[in-house]
């Protein structure tokens, strides 16, 4: 019935039997997610379970089958609307780039091959930058900050490009506590001003402070909705296995 | 020599050195985007993998009753058969490591490009004499028509580069958030490629295809020890290449018998070394 739903109204992500496999063994196996509009969404399981697998499948970064739509269209068409914040360790460090310049390639697709970066493109990198709380780091090497701050950056270039859809892989992982604070600060502002949050997330106690919705997965997408009724202990340990011992609400 | 530094050796001489300046600029700001891509020695075994088409395009000439030496037919039959070798990497790393898979290509393609040119100058068909100074270069005997294929050549490369200097930056430095801009790194990979090709073309007359591949590396490592962003870079590389390219064709055009490839990598080595001494530990 996807096709029956108008476009105006289809969810912000629509995942249908989405399967990646790697040298035979399934890495993802069958996935099925649907990510409400305006929503921030916890996708949580243990490792290896295939979230970051997910993530690079619903992007077409890694070869699948299945299907996943955004805003009711297929995801390589509705790309210009998705932005995805990669882990840390995507990246070589030692390149010759400054901060304002990687922001800046947030803004391609509006530049083009032959387009100017104009005075206005700049002006948005840099308030993108200040969102972050990284304004006074414009013209620094990117390899000469910290973790923390390097992922703040790669936010910045999400920002720049104006999506409506955000996939961040593991945003929180290594970084300092000034950062976590300044980057949810950034996606709950993005939220509340209409746009769509996914985020692979480790630490399950911070959970149901941060996100609104949960999906959580272990090769498959073992339960999704809302946290209140969705992150129970049961839940957890379907997917973490019955040796888990963690303080989450019951 | 001063006179050749100054242009005043001959209106040849001249465009000679514009020639290599030209090669040099290209090659640096092509080794600038290559060395960013970690293909540095892909772009070796490329080099290598020219000879055999540089024996069988001087044979297929002969036999057309052609001038042996023309250059551009020698260029065509090196471009395929660079191209070959590229595609022999591309296929081996299926099964190899990509460094192995390159060593192999380089190795037995140049191996092979050798025993073909030894032929040819046994049986003594056509004019081969001076056919090895595609291996370590030389501006001697150079035409002006070779002069003017490479300055145009250099000059190509240049405008190229500029144009594509934002979704290489890209693909180079986050190939995932490039394909997501919609940016083809593949097709991106080629561009870089034909690019070098080129370079590695347009310099076998004057470094040669066993050095070229100093003249696309070391400009550009030498730039980083200096700039930190990628325009910085690739246009410091292109200025030392430009500058090692027409001092080093100079040098060579006034020393009898100096082929020019090793005296344009002694130049590109010592700017490397000077610039590690004074900002190594910035590096």
């Amino acid at each position: 019935m996807v096709g029956a739903t108008p476009l105006r109204e289809a969810p912000a992500l629509l995942v249908t039997g989405l399967s990646v496999r790697y040298d035979g063994a399934m890495a993802l196996d069958s996935a099925e997610m649907q990510v409400p509009r305006g929503t921030m969404t916890a996708i949580v399981g243990p490792n290896g379970a295939g979230k970051s697998t997910l993530l690079k499948a619903i992007l077409g970064l890694e070869p699948a089958t299945g299907e996943a739509r955004a805003f009711g269209q297929p995801v390589a068409q509705a790309m210009p609307r998705i932005a995805y914040v990669p882990q840390r360790a995507a990246v070589d460090w030692s390149f010759p780039v400054r901060v304002i310049d990687v922001v800046l390639m947030g803004t391609y697709r509006e530049t083009g091959l032959l387009g100017r970066i104009t005075p206005a493109l700049r002006a948005r990198a840099a308030d993108c930058l200040a969102r972050v709380g990284m304004q006074d780091f414009a013209t620094r090497q990117i390899g000469a900050l910290s973790g923390g701050q390097q992922q703040r950056v790669f936010l910045a270039r999400a920002l720049a490009q104006g999506a409506e859809l955000f996939l961040l892989d593991e945003p929180f992982a290594g970084v300092d506590a000034a950062t976590e604070s300044a980057i949810i600060g950034v996606l709950k502002s993005l939220r509340d001003g209409g746009a769509t949050v996914v985020a692979v997330h480790h630490d399950l106690s911070t959970v149901p402070a941060y996100f609104d919705r949960v999906v959580l997965m272990n090769r498959r997408v073992i339960a999704q909705g809302p946290v209140a009724s969705t992150f129970t202990r049961e839940r957890l340990s379907q997917t973490y296995g019955a040796g888990l011992m963690l303080a989450v609400p019951a | 020599m001063l006179q050749a530094l100054l242009l005043q050796a001959g209106y040849n001489a001249a465009l000679v050195s514009i020639g290599a300046a030209l090669l040099g600029a290209a090659a640096g700001g092509a080794g600038a985007f290559l060395t960013l891509r970690r293909r540095a020695l892909m772009s070796d075994a490329m080099a290598h993998a020219t000879l055999p088409g540089i024996g069988l395009g001087f044979l297929v000439m002969v036999a057309f009753g052609g001038e042996g030496r023309f250059l551009p037919g020698l260029m065509l039959g090196a471009a395929l058969s660079a191209g070959l070798g590229l595609l022999c990497v591309q296929r081996l790393t299926r099964r190899l490591p990509e460094d192995a898979a390159t060593g192999a290509v380089l190795a037995s393609f140049y191996g092979f490009g050798i025993v073909l040119l030894t032929v040819v100058q046994g049986v003594g068909l056509g004019r081969p004499a001076g056919l090895e100074t595609v291996l370590l270069g030389s501006t001697a005997g150079m035409l002006r028509a070779d002069a003017l294929v490479i300055a145009f050549g250099g000059a190509v490369v240049l405008v190229a580069l500029w144009a594509l200097r934002r979704p290489l930056a890209m693909v180079a430095f986050d190939p995932g958030h490039a394909v997501l801009s919609g940016i083809h790194p593949a097709r991106m990979d080629a561009a870089l490629m034909g690019l070098v090709l080129a370079v590695v073309l347009v310099g076998l007359n004057v470094t040669g295809l066993i050095l070229i591949v100093a003249l696309l590396v070391t400009p550009a490592v030498t730039a980083r020890l200096w700039m930190h962003t990628v325009p910085g870079v690739a246009l410091l590389a292109a200025m030392i290449g430009a500058a090692c390219g027409y001092v080093g064709a100079a040098v060579s055009a006034s020393v009898p018998d100096m082929p020019t490839g090793p005296v344009i990598v002694l130049l590109v080595a010592s700017a490397f070394g000077v610039s590690l001494a004074a900002r190594g530990h910035h590096g």
